[in-house]
């Protein structure tokens, strides 16, 4: 009987003692940014397109008050977000509804399992209401909180802000280098500045070099929280190759203070799967901002409730009631957090214009 | 499975010379449930097989050896195999069952990890070495054997409670 036990148990030891069985493992839903970003067929991407965007992006030109850039908003120093949780707006006293999201990689939204896209047909905001970075740079041009201010109507906006442009010469050079046309036109100004931020992409993170097969990019702490991100479940939404499956969901997350009216989302709360990457850079979290560290969100996914007045726990996504956070696993947070650093690439495009076109003031 | 093969070798080079050396040699396999540190986050349990080499030194206090081989095989990404070697001491209070004991060791630990991704695969592994202690009590279960509550502490890697059963082998019987 002893010989029995000896042999039972030195069985058991022994089946789990080969390596880890590739064939035996499932296909994980996350991986790598591709090098390149396609552009939509209707706005091909040149040199001088680039640089147009870049100098209208930093431009304040662009609002009504000649006060309010993209950048003011989408600080290259800040990871292209500004650090707030709401951010301040046209004027002193106005904040946006909603936490400044990075432009980084927000070329690749809607980007699929296996790295295609439609550029055409791209998500953008965080109720997916635009369809392409070209259709997302409209959206604060004409907004009465950021750009275009209360006092003016989109119809009297638009041709004013061609007007003003239009009368730059350094602009009109550049709107001919990049379009051989010089005419200037809000459907140019935003096909320029989205072809900027096609440039603002960070697909060299550790993990993307981990991905392709350096086993040095990451941290052994790094690669313990890749398997707790996925035992967990944090892949179930944040998936692809910018860990967002682009769908909307309900998490009930608690509404910002100072909101006079809550803001729903898409109508029912669901707001879109955020990008994990470059989250170093683009605190605080959350569609407002109200989760100010990597820990308060991880602790906010371990509560898996509500935190929301009018979102009851039976509206919450199956898939965030779904998290397996369990409380054996009490180092699991910080192997995690650790993990998402690794998809931090600090080598992106932070340099700014010394001056713009129009001679403002950058802000 | 080279790397095992290697531990494998150790640990019984080890038992061998416990073996002929030994007062009582005690067999035990023991379970536990890491509750904090790296591997909390990534095994949900550790298991390992060992020798217990035990020499009396006087009524009350008696000194351990022990070489067991450890793993952790229920995470389907990562595996951990590795050696212990442990020495310490072993308390048995005048006329009662429960004794304790306290170890002082090293662990050497390789884990192997295996990914799948979209259209790639990484596979690798790191290896530690640390410094290990572990405390416990034991007390029989019937005359034998004995069933031994313990913690195990490797800074940083792992804080873990758990139990071991360990069965004495017929060379010599234990005196208790």
């Amino acid at each position: 009987m002893n010989r029995l036990s000896i042999i039972s148990l030195t069985t058991i030891l022994f089946q789990g003692c080969q390596e880890v069985n590739l064939d035996s493992l499932g296909e994980f839903d996350i991986g790598p940014l591709p090098q390149e970003v396609p552009a939509p067929q209707e706005n091909p991407i040149n040199e001088a397109k680039i640089e147009l965007g870049r100098l209208l992006f930093f431009d304040p030109i662009l609002s009504a008050n000649n006060k309010v850039s993209c950048a003011s908003c989408h600080s290259p120093s800040k990871g292209f977000s500004d650090g707030l949780d709401r951010s301040d707006g046209f004027s002193k006293g106005i904040k946006t509804p909603r936490n400044a999201p990075t432009i980084l990689n927000a070329a690749f939204n809607g980007i699929n399992l296996l790295g295609e896209m439609d550029p055409s047909n791209s998500p953008m905001f965080y109720d997916n209401r635009a369809n392409s970075l070209e259709e997302q740079c409209m959206g604060p041009l004409l907004s009465s909180k950021e750009m275009k201010g209360p006092e003016w109507t989109e119809e009297e906006y638009i041709p004013f802000l061609e007007q003003k442009v239009a009368a730059i010469r350094e602009y009109r050079q550049l709107f001919y280098g990049a379009f051989e046309d010089s005419t200037v036109s809000i459907l140019k100004i935003t096909q320029a500045i989205a072809t900027y931020e096609r440039t603002l992409i960070t697909p060299n993170s550790p993990f993307d070099q981990f991905v392709k097969g350096d086993q040095h990019a990451m941290t052994d702490q790094q690669i313990r929280g890749l398997e707790a991100f996925i035992s967990a479940g944090c892949n179930r939404c944040h998936s692809g190759p910018m860990f967002s499956d682009y769908k909307l969901h309900i998490l009930g997350v608690d509404e910002h203070p100072d909101l006079a009216n809550f803001d729903k989302g898409d109508g029912n709360y669901a707001f879109r799967t955020t990008t994990l990457r470059n989250l170093s850079y683009t605190a605080p979290y959350m569609h407002n901002g109200q989760l100010k560290t990597l820990e308060d969100v991880l602790r906010f996914y371990e509560r898996k409730r509500s935190e929301h007045k009018d979102v009851s726990s039976s509206d919450l996504a199956g898939k965030f009631k779904d998290l397996k956070m369990s409380p054996f696993n009490l180092s699991r947070k910080d192997e995690i957090i650790a993990f998402l650093k690794a998809l931090d690439d600090p080598n992106f495009d932070q340099t700014v214009p010394d001056s713009v076109p129009s001679g403002l003031p950058l802000r | 499975m080279k790397t095992h093969l290697n531990y494998l070798i150790t640990l019984l080079t080890c038992c061998s010379i416990t073996g002929i050396l030994a007062q009582e040699l005690r067999l035990s396999f023991s379970s536990g449930l890491p509750i904090a540190g790296e591997h909390n986050a990534t095994y949900d349990g550790v298991h390992s097989l060992g020798f217990n080499y035990r020499r009396p030194m006087n009524e009350l206090w008696v000194m351990l050896l022990d070489a067991a081989y450890t793993h952790a095989p229920y995470n389907s990404n990562f595996r951990l195999a590795g050696g212990q070697l442990l020495s310490g001491v072993r308390y048995l209070p005048r006329a009662k069952k429960m004794a304790f004991y306290f170890l002082l060791g090293i662990e050497y630990s390789k884990e192997n990890y295996a990914f799948k991704f979209m259209q790639h695969e990484v596979h690798g592994s790191f290896e530690n070495s640390n410094l290990l202690l572990k405390g416990g009590t034991d007390f029989p279960l019937f005359k034998d054997p004995r069933i031994h509550p313990f913690v195990e502490i490797i800074p940083g890697k792992r804080t873990m409670i758990g139990f071991s059963l360990s069965h004495s082998l017929p060379k010599k019987q234990s005196n208790e």
